[in-house]
């Protein structure tokens, strides 16, 4: 479980989060959305660890965040992070990446390597596993970047734009499934940053939107539809939730070119 | 073992440029060895490509492994498990046997010269090593190896000087272990909270965002009160006096190693001499400089002869240390010359007692910038960087 509780930052005295509660229950799956530069990577890091907020906490399982070092410790053998941005290694191979970071989550040896050997194939790196991570592609980058999350089979992942980053419709598909079936399990819970409403629909339990740094919805898929009263997909509905003046500026758009 | 190798081992870039490297000095050794030369001058290129790649490799084994100079491994470890128990998942930082391989390679690669090169090989690459663990342990933070190291180096320049060489070995040893526990400290010194010494000042050095962020720090520095209070980092004004202290005598203890060096006398002299007075002049603008930016006394200097007042006791206080500093410089320069006191005695002394001064007197900075009697004035940059409506 995952409980974020009245989070506020600001980067010098440009607001990014005000105010912000959001509780995911375990065992959920939940999208992050919202317009660029509002503050979801920043939410995201806050529950990550990486960001102390300037007013609030995050809870994660019953344990709050910097707490005591003890606490922490054991909340992050819980949490994986994925940034937008992940570091990797340049001089080690995939293979051997995704075994560091195994170890640092104390997995068993024999399921790790087993574990690691069913990722890479799932991802189209088994040839390249040997390589090191300097010669991967941008594709397959975020292709190890993402195999070191799921290696870690820590139960609270933490996912900034997975879907990003030049991942091949091959990688995008294993990733959908991957996320669909950790979805339908009640031991892991995910939180997920994604600028694709497909995604979003087709994955989350719920959704929440996030615009100048205030929660503007959480809510499941169809009742974001009922909510905004729209019928069509949630692609419709989440515009008139974030970009309400996108439609407006569309036609306005037109109409200067008809003129 | 190719295993093991490749993960300190250098980027390939580095392997062939150091291959090149050496192809190129080998092509010198074989034009040398056909033309009348001397001994050293044969051996010379090779013995210099060799020498500079361990220290290289000494640097890059430190810049490359250390989290303290990547801030991207920092923050990823961070959001880890991670702990000083485990090992670094990209690799050590200590020194391992696959370094010694290294280091071997390369002696081997050096066959044929002197004892003498071989050895400034190892030396060099322990000494680069040293170096980079002081430079890790300035930025965590970790005072007692640091100044064990840098007095350690003093020592055994001095040793080496005078050809001390077996002392020397063993002083490099010794150095070496300390390192090594500085560095088993550094690594357990990496926070679990967010804020770590660490990413806050290597991130300034090393990463091209950090140096962004640096570039804004310093330009904070320099906005002056109360823009300055805006800033997210508070300036670090206070020396404790014990690192005043420290950082006096370890500055006098190398101008000591100097002075008992081999140099010659007349050369050595001359440098001494200028050394006290430099250190004391160049001490004096600077710390003078870091309290009067933007920091404008009350009243001109014209203003003061026609109000007649000399002294303004709530500014002028700033003066004491840096005219204090060129008194001891000027002082003992006189006081050598007048009773005789040998160079290699009152430079060191000299030295720690400006340096003493230049550190530890006040006032507080921060308690200076808040209640002196100051007029607070636009700094270039400040004024640079602000909006004119």
């Amino acid at each position: 479980m995952i409980d974020v509780v009245d989070v506020t930052q600001h980067y010098g005295v440009r607001p990014v989060l005000r105010n912000v509660s959001l509780r995911i229950e375990s065992g959920e799956l939940v999208c992050l959305m919202g317009p660029n530069g509002m503050g979801k990577s920043s939410l995201l890091k806050v529950v990550a660890g990486l960001l102390w907020p300037i007013k609030g906490h995050t809870e994660i399982n019953g344990l709050r965040r910097r707490a005591t070092p003890e606490d922490e410790l054991a909340i992050r053998r819980q949490v994986v992070y994925l940034p937008d941005h992940p570091w990797l290694p340049s001089n080690m191979t995939g293979r051997e990446f995704l075994v560091a970071v195994g170890n640092l989550y104390e997995i068993d040896v024999d399921r790790l390597m087993e574990h690691a050997d069913r990722l890479l194939k799932l991802f189209d790196l088994t040839e390249q596993g040997n390589a090191p991570i300097r010669t991967y592609s941008n594709g397959q980058q975020k292709k190890i970047a993402i195999c070191s999350v799921l290696v870690t089979e820590a139960p609270v992942m933490v996912l900034d734009e997975p879907f990003t980053g030049g991942l091949d419709p091959s990688g995008i598909l294993a990733l959908r499934r991957v996320l669909r079936q950790l979805a339908d399990r009640s031991d892991v819970t995910v939180l997920m940053a994604t600028q694709i409403p497909e995604i979003a629909e087709a994955l989350a339990h719920r959704i929440a939107v996030i615009s100048q740094g205030e929660l503007m919805a959480y809510a499941s898929p169809e009742d974001l539809q009922t909510s905004t009263q729209c019928k069509g997909s949630l692609q419709e509905a989440l515009g008139r939730l974030m970009h309400s003046d996108t439609l407006d500026n569309i036609e306005q758009y037109f109409q200067g070119v008809r003129k | 073992m190719m295993h093991h190798m490749r993960r300190v081992l250098p980027p390939p870039a580095f392997l062939w440029l150091f291959v090149i490297c050496y192809g190129i000095a080998v092509f010198f050794e074989i034009m040398f060895r056909m033309l009348p030369a001397d001994v050293d001058m044969i051996e010379q290129p090779r013995g210099v490509v060799v020498g500079t790649a361990a220290g290289i490799y000494a640097m890059y084994r430190m810049i490359a492994f250390h989290p303290v100079f990547s801030p991207t491994y920092h923050a990823w470890l961070r959001s880890t498990p991670w702990t000083a128990a485990m090992p670094l998942p990209k690799g050590p930082v200590q020194l391992v046997w696959q370094d010694g391989i290294v280091l071997g390679t390369l002696l081997i690669l050096a066959f044929g010269c002197t004892m003498k090169t071989l050895a400034t090989t190892v030396g060099l690459f322990l000494c680069v090593h040293l170096i980079m663990v002081m430079l890790v342990l300035l930025l965590a933070s970790i005072p007692a190896q640091l100044y064990i190291i840098a007095f350690g180096m003093g020592a055994l320049l001095s040793l080496e000087e005078h050809g001390y060489t077996d002392l020397c070995a063993l002083l490099l040893l010794v150095l070496c272990m300390v390192a090594r526990a500085g560095l088993r400290r550094s690594i357990e010194s990496i926070s679990w909270t967010s804020r770590s010494v660490f990413e806050l000042t290597a991130a300034e050095l090393f990463s091209s965002h950090a140096k962004r962020e640096a570039r804004t720090s310093r330009r904070d520095n320099a906005l002056g009160y109360p823009y300055q209070t805006l800033k997210a980092r508070p300036l670090k004004t206070t020396v404790p006096l014990v690192h005043a202290v420290l950082l006096g005598a370890l500055a006098a203890w190398y101008v000591g190693v100097y002075a008992i060096s081999t140099e010659h006398p007349h050369i050595k002299a001359d440098t001494l001499g200028w050394i006290l007075i430099v250190v004391s002049t160049l001490g004096a603008l600077i710390r003078w400089l870091v309290y009067r930016v933007g920091h404008a006394p009350p009243i001109s200097i014209r203003g003061r002869l026609r109000a007649r007042t000399w002294y303004i006791p709530g500014y002028d206080r700033i003066y004491v240390a840096p005219l204090a500093a060129l008194a001891i410089g000027f002082v003992i320069n006189m006081g050598r010359i007048k009773f005789g006191i040998p160079l290699h005695v009152a430079t060191p002394l000299g030295v720690f007692a400006v340096i003493l001064v230049l550190f530890a007197a006040g006032p507080d900075l921060a308690h200076w910038r808040l209640i002196g009697h100051h007029h607070l004035t636009e700094t270039r940059e400040a004024s640079a960087s602000m909006i004119r409506i």
